[in-house]
């Protein structure tokens, strides 16, 4: 998991951002567990995750963000995290680490979850690549992607053109498909 | 991977840039590194694809596909060590969780459990805060027909585990078909069930996940419940009050709420005992929404022993009562159920008796429901608060049968209803109560005729009824009928007997409520004198709260501060949570009252924390104390946290009562009053519309609460600059309050807004003669109302000094001066301030600016609003020091005067008002730059 600095998120003052990030992470993970459980599994609306947490972060006052592009940084970040802790959860398991069997179910397109687990953590080093090589473009990427937030939002959070966010875009998804072939 | 970052994405965007066929040149030409120059083929080949990958598709998809892994925490095998327990054998697996035999020494003997680890371990702190608050609830359930719960926790490694007492016994279905039971036993067997269930209802805790394999009967034939209230505990969403459904529950038993997110009560236990009861008669599991009787459902072939007796003779004695009973168990809606377990019990006790049963034969439900259906909203609550009280008079009658005369008993009376009334309350706004005072009027009639009920237990239902009552907005109601009842009591137990002296606190409480202070206070100081000797704790804070909130209401500060502190001391070690909650609350309010809000936040915000844990859900209690926050905060100027507060309190009421409904108006008041402050004026107007539309609706068009908002609506639209609409509902509010009687000052008041605005917007004589015909009025009441006069001579003077009658304001102002010296000592040092303003302008105005100054300094050091919070008596006195340090040409001291006021405003000018505004404007531009 890379650890590359979101420049935007770091001018926070009050408490620690290892803190603040440990505090919205753990909130995603209640939620996105509750919302898996209530529905079928792999039915998981980001979009709605983020939604929620957002409203629970703004209404708990408990974590202040100065700036939505703050929280959408954190947010994004958090689904990567989450994505990758599972995806790690996995692995495990195949390894047989761990005490309770795993579950090797297959999902409705048939593809193993192992192999997306494989796909989800090859993501994440590429993506921390990206990050070495243009540090905005895997911002972009993960705003976009993990996040679920339209471009035009983007642009208007990172307070760039639509066309810079689009030419980012556009580098990143060639650069990260290239990477997982 | 070492690429220099910058080339490769110029590489890439340069191919980019050029015509496909030409792009091989290029880069033959711009990469020399084959590495790299496979990575921009690569990346070129990736862009080029039409196919849809990866990152094309939602993540959801990604997300969904790795899937959550079974369990995150690992746990541990047998043998190991859990608290204080080690495991031993495995006795099942759920799908929440592995139950193991588990064992410790315990008193030197070893003791055996039933050692639950939960599969899913708890991420969060309010998880874990959430498990140790219901693990504690549960453990103190004790009762012979439930497993107990011997321990809990969660280990190091954040798996919860919970030990629940052993049980050796078949689950129910099983046990009736393998002991061949008749009907008779086996529903002698089941109303065990029954109050076993009751028991916990009654200590608070629904079981959601009632199944035959939590419904053991053991060797000797004891019926025993497991897992009491263990849906909830993992149920670990603790923190989100809106969500009331629970992911552990088992389909075939989950009744009709459970599926569609309704609110989970003791209803949704009585449906699952439904459908049990109909498994243990028929041996057939009742699917959802049929709505078949069970006879008609036995098949002629059942094997043996299933069946209570041959299919036929089965048919025959379930047709009827035990049909109805079934069905009636198993509606829909949760409030045709039985409203109680026991009721249920009770039904089936008197078909065995051969008496008729309560519940009803479908034609009559048909019709009930075809009615309801056409009512919807009037009836159903009637029907749930009928079942609620008639729950409430059958436990009082078992309560007074078995245990008289017992306080801590009767309590429980007290306290089920409550629950029953607000466990009403949020189950949304369909089923919401317009005719809630019309049943608890019936109830009492009930209460007082029936004569089986022990005197006590009817003095306790009494009270709690008035409560209700005046709750529900009828306090004159609730006086009388709690006077009433403090007489009866006085009179059937004598004065010194606990239950009347808490006929007596409910009535002293319902007379302070109904704004009835002096015979409230008469009787508070006889409890306070009376409870000095007593050894009760609990009763003796509650009394303190009770003087101390009728203090605050009759201005009595000392009193106030220091009964609500005592009631604090007294509670600090013995009191219940509702009590400590009550009195946490009276602290705060106390203090919020006498301007301590700073001091005061922090003692509501652990009332809130209690009242969170006490209540299942969003509660209209919890929406009243976050509009104490709200309003604490806002007098402090924390404008956003007071705005946040509102509007969680605003949804919880919007969600829990109908509209319209007193408690929304109060909701919306508080939101408006932060609005008008954040000068968010627009919404506050529209809330202030919304607030006159429901005040109609609730008070009646002639009521005194309509004339206030009406007033405060046309003040809106003043600060707003709206003149029209503010004179409208300025002569609105007059005319309402002309047509109720000994209504003087109410007029005198909304007449000198009235005459405000219709002055500032152009007409300032008839403006000024509106409002001197007020002051006129107000100087006439038996006892002046000096705090309005002073407002209303604020307001005249203003208005003259606007037309140029220099002389007549400067004596309006100093006549407002000398009633605030005189018959206003103790009143906010801050009052005194706007007049002082005023007159220091005025004297500006004149030309005798060193008297101008003087009473802007004076201003300025009665003003006590914090620096950092925005004070426009403040910034108005600052500004016209600054007008006279520049009239005397000392530009550098009114830049700086200036600078503050900027400092202050900040970037809030606007909450300044329009001329105070123009003002600071035109003395900064022509304050000459340095």
């Amino acid at each position: 998991m890379s650890d590359s600095p979101l420049s935007a998120t770091e001018k926070h003052a009050g408490k620690p951002i290892e803190s603040l990030f440990n505090a919205l992470y753990d909130q995603l993970k209640a939620i996105a567990s509750r919302q898996l459980a209530k529905g079928a599994r792999g039915t998981l609306d980001t979009t709605a995750l983020v939604h929620e947490l957002y409203l629970r972060i703004n209404t708990s006052r408990e974590m202040a963000f100065e700036h939505p592009a703050q929280f959408f940084s954190y947010a994004a970040r958090a689904m990567r995290h989450l994505l990758i802790d599972r995806a790690r959860a996995h692995m495990r398991q195949k390894a047989g680490g761990d005490w309770v069997r795993a579950t090797l179910t297959s999902s409705a397109d048939g593809m193993p979850e192992i192999a997306s687990a494989e796909q989800a953590i090859a993501l994440d080093e590429a993506l921390t690549r990206l990050a070495e090589t243009d540090e905005r473009a895997a911002h972009v990427v993960e705003l976009r992607y993990f996040a679920g937030l339209p471009p035009e939002q983007i642009a208007e959070l990172l307070d760039l053109t639509r066309r810079t966010i689009d030419r980012d875009w556009r580098f990143a998804r060639a650069f990260l498909h290239a990477a997982l072939e | 991977m070492s690429i220099p970052p910058l080339p490769l994405r110029d590489l890439f965007e340069g191919a980019l840039a050029l015509a496909p066929d030409e792009r091989a040149a290029y880069l033959q030409l711009r990469c020399a590194d084959p590495q790299q120059r496979l990575a921009v083929d690569r990346m070129l080949a990736a862009d080029r694809s039409e196919d849809e990958r990866l990152l094309d598709q939602p993540f959801d998809d990604l997300l969904g596909r790795v899937g959550e892994p079974e369990i995150e925490a690992p746990m541990p095998p047998p043998g190991t060590r859990i608290g204080s327990f080690t495991l031993l054998d495995k006795l099942g697996e759920g799908g929440s969780s592995v139950v193991f035999r588990a064992e410790r020494e315990h008193s030197g003997a070893h003791q055996q459990v039933a050692l639950k680890l939960l599969r899913r371990g708890l991420y969060a702190e309010h998880e874990r805060r959430h498990f140790r608050d219901e693990r504690r609830a549960l453990a103190q359930l004790r009762h012979p027909g439930i497993a107990h719960l011997i321990e809990g926790g969660v280990t190091d490694a954040g798996v919860p585990y919970i030990a629940l007492e052993l049980i050796d016994g078949l689950p129910i279905t099983d046990h009736v078909r393998e002991h061949a039971l008749d009907l008779r036993g086996r529903l002698l067997l089941f109303t065990a069930v029954c109050y076993a269930v009751d028991a916990a209802h009654r200590a608070l805790i629904v079981h959601r996940d009632l199944k035959p394999s939590n419904v053991l009967v053991t060797r000797d034939g004891a019926v025993k419940l497991l897992d009491f209230g263990i849906a909830k505990l993992l149920d670990t969403d603790g923190d989100d009050a809106t969500h009331t459904h629970s992911r552990a529950m088992t389909p075939a038993y989950a009744a009709p709420e459970q599926f569609n997110g309704g609110p989970i009560t003791t209803a949704t236990d009585v449906y699952a005992l439904g459908i049990l009861l109909g498994e243990l008669m028929t041996g057939h599991r009742r699917s959802h929404g049929d709505t078949r009787t069970p006879s008609s459902q036995i098949s002629l072939d059942t094997g043996p022993g299933v069946l209570p007796s041959p299919p036929e003779k089965t048919r025959r004695q379930l047709r009827g009562d035990l049909d109805n009973i079934v069905l009636t168990a198993t509606c829909e809606e949760p409030v045709r159920r039985y409203a109680s377990a026991a009721m249920l019990a009770a039904d089936l006790e008197r078909h065995l008796a051969n008496q008729p049963v309560v519940a009803h034969p479908p034609s009559v439900g048909y019709r009930t429901r075809k009615f309801v259906a056409r009512h919807r909203g009037g009836v159903a609550i009637t029907v749930a608060f009928l079942l609620a009280i008639l729950a409430a008079l059958a436990i009082a009658l078992w309560q007074a049968s078995v245990a008289r005369a017992e306080a801590q008993r009767s309590a429980s009376v007290r306290d089920f209803l409550l629950r029953v009334f607000s466990a009403a309350e949020p189950a949304g706004p369909r089923l919401a109560p317009p005719s809630v005072t019309d049943v608890v009027r019936a109830a009492i009639v009930d209460a007082n005729r029936s004569t089986s009920l022990d005197s006590a237990v009817r003095i306790e239902l009494l009270s709690t009824l008035g409560r209700v009552l005046g709750a529900q907005g009828d306090m004159d109601g609730g006086v009388a009928l709690l006077d009433a009842n403090w007489k009866a009591a006085l009179k059937a137990l004598g004065p010194s007997h606990p239950t009347t002296s808490m006929a007596a606190l409910e009535l002293a409480q319902a007379q302070t409520a109904a704004g009835q202070h002096g015979p409230a206070r008469i009787l508070i100081d006889a409890l306070l004198a009376q409870t000095d000797r007593s050894r009760d704790a609990d009763f003796g804070a509650r009394v303190l709260s009770a003087s101390a909130r009728l203090g605050v209401e009759r201005f009595e500060q000392a009193r106030a501060l220091d009964e609500s502190q005592r009631a604090m001391e007294l509670c600090e070690h013995a009191c219940t949570p509702q009590t400590r909650v009550v009195v946490q609350l009276t602290r705060g309010n106390a203090l919020a009252a006498f301007q301590h809000d700073e001091a005061a936040i922090p003692v509501i915000e652990r009332a809130l924390a209690l009242q969170r844990t006490l209540f299942d859900g969003p509660h209209v209690d919890i929406a009243d104390t976050l509009q104490s926050l709200s309003r604490a905060h806002r007098r402090l100027g924390h404008l956003d946290a007071a705005e946040g507060y509102a509007r969680e309190s605003l949804a919880i009421v919007e969600a829990s009562v109908p509209d319209p409904h007193v408690r929304r108006t109060d909701a919306l008041d508080t939101l408006r009053q932060v609005l008008i402050d954040s000068r968010s004026l627009d919404e506050a107007i529209a809330l202030g519309r919304r607030i006159v539309a429901m005040d109609r609706a609730t008070l009646g068009p002639d009521h005194p609460g309509v004339a206030t908002s009406e007033n405060t609506l046309g003040y809106t639209y003043a600060m707003a600059n709206q003149t029209a609409p503010a004179i409208e509902h300025f002569n609105s509010a007059i005319a309402i309050s002309e047509r109720i009687p000994d209504n003087v000052r109410k007029i005198a008041i909304y007449r000198a807004n009235l005459g405000n605005v219709v002055g500032r917007s152009g007409d300032s004589v008839t403006g000024a003669r509106l409002v001197q015909s007020a002051i006129d009025a107000l100087r006439g009441l038996p006892e002046p109302d000096y705090g309005q006069i002073c407002s209303a001579l604020e307001k005249l003077g203003s208005l003259q000094r606007n037309g140029g009658k220099l002389d007549a304001a400067l004596a309006t102002f100093t006549e407002s001066d000398r009633l605030y010296r005189e018959k206003l000592p103790d009143a906010p040092k801050q009052w005194r301030a706007v007049t002082l303003v005023a007159l220091g302008r005025t004297h500006i105005d004149r030309h005798e600016d060193s008297d101008a100054e003087r009473r802007l300094h004076e201003a300025l050091a009665s003003v006590t609003t914090p620096a950092g919070i925005l004070s426009p008596e403040r910034v108005e006195a600052r500004a016209a020091l600054a007008d006279i340090a520049h009239r005397r040409g000392d530009d550098a001291t009114a830049r700086d005067l200036l600078s503050q006021v900027d400092r202050e405003t900040g970037g809030k000018r606007p909450a300044l008002g329009t001329q105070l505004q123009t003002y600071i404007d035109s003395l900064s531009a022509a304050v000459m730059p340095p």
